[in-house]
């Protein structure tokens, strides 16, 4: 056994030692091949290349539990999550390779408050959340094999993104969702097999990819069917259902404009959709030179999305196991999803992106308010648990924000300005709901302080919206970002690279 | 008025002369030669290349990029980034009208913009992707003031080009580029190159050197250093693909 140890130990430093040695200046070519094979220079020596980064954010949030209807017993004020990363390309042949980006994430938070009942807040001790306990989490982990230029098998964890969207993606089905905000945060990605066709003007991809259904640190331990025996800590398995989504798409550059075509075919792939059939489409083109120009778009029939029983939340009584349902998950009607952007960069290097979002499934006024009243008058009967639980975070890196959009149209900004001192680099994000004019703007200021560092500040602040198109429940006026059980955010990180 | 006219008409023809472009006398090569000539140096067939790019900030602080390019038969070019640790796997790859930039952290590729900056320096992306001054710009001889020099005024045929204008100065005893001038649409002087150190690369000789100046920006300048070349080099065409970035 301890010999096994030091031959794998004996491997990794090995690995570590070329890589390193692929990081030193090389001032020719031949040194650099030399460099990602060995010393020897024998190209058929598996070689490495590593690289990484160690991530501190430090988080601070005012929680307001009366703006909610949405538990906030398990949100802390204060957040501490440290990332160690690394990214290791062993390449094994010229053909074959494995690649892996994984983060061993520590984080924990303190300082929970919720409602005192009386539109005030009082303070939890502080105890355990699942969803702040430390992880692993592989962003990706995957082995890629290409017996020609023209064919790519790849089999494992990656995140592989289509789509045109620059802050969000309607046709990514595949991935955990990204941060809006900083559409570089997540680089989780899912399980996959994929075929890869790639030709000088196109593109055939098909994938398939089961549903992670159970992980434990990163490491997934049921995918696509649930066990039929319960978990340890009393989980039943929801259905006997198989988990997974087929996707076909076919990639062309036409008149300098990039065209993807999708198709998908799933079963409760990270929805509620049985044997459902999608359609998308993404393009994406500079117009005039400097003006990005793209548009996505996703067409499904039925939705499973959750919306409140309208008699029931109307009604004084109700059974809530029954108020909450994804009534539209059979009706057969066609809802789009579409994201209309563009992008330029001005003279002075600051980059301006807009998009449009829309989602034909997002609650309507009267949609809204249902499930307003059905979820406060859930929240009163349990005594703070209300309806919804906190996510595990195990899906992918703990987000600074996600975008679970509740409503039809949204409009997403981004203006990011550099060096406006040197290596000071400063930003805005502003989403907001175009319903209620309700959203979150999120400024930035970043400085590079080294070539392999860099310090940011982040803010979060929810802009509660204007008394256009809210909704009334209990005599108070809401919109959809006024739910947030923030009423702002900071959040302080630190990146070194190596 | 007569006699004005006949004092004008010598003084005006003189300046039209002069404004005309050079026709080459014989044995000297044409304007289109000669930017022929420019794209054989600096932006061989296909090549494999080791560059560095070092941008000096007005704080006098400089960050340094290390580069590979390769360029395809069909004039696709292809970059990988491995300087600094932030950029590292970083990839561009342009063909034709068309510059995508792979980001690892994205996990994604993004549609770049000719004129955008080259990772925030002082040249563009088009400078550097997209050397094909034979396509993008029509060329006619102008006399230059030092006679060791030849002079083109190049004039953008699209706006895909990376400039509106180019002054461009070739040495007459080796046909190397000496000197750039690079213009906006308006006039204005946006950016000037010096090109130096001429060295052989594996049989191809080529400035080894740029220098850019930013013109708006007088503080600021960047370097471009070649560190190796090869030409000749057989690649397949599934390398410029942009399904193939980040592989």
């Amino acid at each position: 056994m301890c010999r096994r140890l030091l031959i794998a130990l004996a491997s990794l430093l090995s690995i570590w030692g070329n890589a390193e040695r692929s990081a030193c200046a090389q001032e020719s070519l031949d040194d650099l091949d030399k460099a990602k094979s060995g010393a020897s220079g024998d190209s058929k020596r598996a070689t490495a290349e590593v690289n990484g980064y160690v991530d501190n954010r430090l988080q601070y949030g005012h929680v307001n539990p009366s703006t909610t209807p949405l538990p906030t017993r398990d949100v802390p004020s204060i957040t501490e999550i440290l990332e160690a990363n690394i990214q290791l390309k062993v390449n094994i042949t010229p053909k074959l390779s494995i690649y892996t980006d994984i983060s061993l994430i520590y984080q924990n938070g303190w300082l929970f408050y919720q409602s005192d009942g009386n539109g005030g807040r009082e303070q939890v001790a502080d105890h355990d959340v699942a969803s702040i306990r430390p992880l692993v989490v592989p962003s990706e982990l995957y082995l890629s094999y290409a017996p020609k230029p023209w064919l790519n098998f790849l089999l494992g964890k990656k995140r592989i993104i289509w789509g045109s969207g620059f802050a969000f993606n309607p046709t990514d089905l595949i991935n955990p969702p990204k941060d809006p905000t900083d559409p570089n945060f997540q680089r989780a990605g899912a399980w996959v097999a994929r075929i890869e066709l790639p030709f000088e003007k196109f593109t055939i991809t098909a994938l398939f990819t089961p549903q992670v259904l159970y992980q434990n640190s990163g490491i997934p331990f049921a995918l696509m069917k649930y066990p039929d025996y319960p978990l340890v800590d009393g989980t039943k398995p929801a259905d006997d259902s198989y988990h997974y989504l087929l996707a076909a798409r076919l990639y062309f550059l036409l008149f300098n404009s990039d065209v993807n075509l999708f198709y998908y075919f799933s079963n409760k792939y990270n929805d509620l959709l049985e044997n459902a059939s999608r359609f998308g489409a993404s393009f994406s083109r500079y117009f005039f030179t400097d003006y990005e120009l793209h548009i996505e778009a996703l067409f499904q029939f039925g939705s499973s999305r959750l919306y409140a029983d309208h008699l029931c939340a109307a009604a004084s009584l109700c059974n809530f196991g029954s108020a909450i349902s994804a009534s539209k998950v059979r009706d057969g009607t066609l809802y789009p999803r579409l994201v209309v952007g563009g992008r330029t960069q001005f003279r002075d290097e600051s980059l301006l992106s807009i998009e449009y979002y829309y989602q034909a499934d997002g609650y309507s006024d009267q949609e809204f308010e249902d499930y307003l009243r059905v979820a406060y008058r859930a929240l009163q009967l349990t005594g703070g648990t209300g309806l919804v639980t906190g996510s595990s975070g195990q899906s992918g890196l703990p987000q600074r924000f996600t975008f679970d959009p509740l409503r039809r149209h949204y409009l997403i900004v981004s203006y990011n300005k550099p060096r406006i001192k040197e290596d000071w680099t400063i930003g805005a994000t502003l989403i907001a709901g175009l319903t209620d004019l309700s959203g979150t703007i999120s400024p930035s200021v970043s400085w590079s302080v080294r070539e392999w560092l860099t310090l940011s500040l982040f803010g979060f602040i929810p802009i509660r919206g204007i008394p256009v198109g809210q909704v009334t429940v209990n005599d108070v006026a809401i919109s959809e970002y006024s739910l947030l059980p923030i009423d702002f955010r900071f959040l302080f990180e630190a990146r070194a690279f190596y | 008025m007569k006699r004005h006219t006949s004092c004008v008409l010598p003084v005006s023809l003189s300046l039209a002369i002069l404004s005309l472009p050079l026709a080459a006398s014989p044995g000297e090569p044409t304007a289109e030669e000669l930017l022929r000539r420019y794209d054989q140096v600096m932006s061989p067939k296909t090549f494999d290349a080791l560059m560095t790019m070092t941008a000096h900030r007005q704080d006098g602080s400089e960050r340094s990029y290390k580069f590979r390019a390769l360029k395809s038969e069909d004039d696709k070019i292809r970059t990988w980034f491995f300087e600094p640790a932030a950029a590292k796997g970083q990839e561009m790859l342009r063909v034709g009208d068309n510059m995508w930039v792979y980001m690892p952290n994205l996990k994604r590729a993004m549609r770049l913009a000719s004129r955008e900056s080259f990772q925030g320096g002082d040249f563009n992306n088009g400078d550097v992707l997209r050397v094909n001054y034979v396509a993008d710009y029509t060329a006619k001889r102008e006399t230059a003031e030092d006679p060791k020099l030849w002079l083109l005024d190049l004039t953008a045929k699209s706006k895909e080009a990376a400039y509106d204008r180019i002054k461009l100065w070739l040495s007459k005893d080796k046909q190397q580029p000496a000197k750039a001038e690079y213009y906006a649409a308006s006039g204005k002087l946006l950016r000037s190159a010096v090109f130096e150190d001429v060295k052989n690369f594996h049989g191809h000789e080529r400035p080894s050197h740029i220098t850019m100046r930013n013109e708006l920006a007088t503080k600021r300048w960047s370097e471009m250093t070649m560190l190796d070349m090869k030409l000749d080099i057989a690649i397949p065409a599934q390398r410029f693909v942009l399904d193939d970035l980040g592989r």
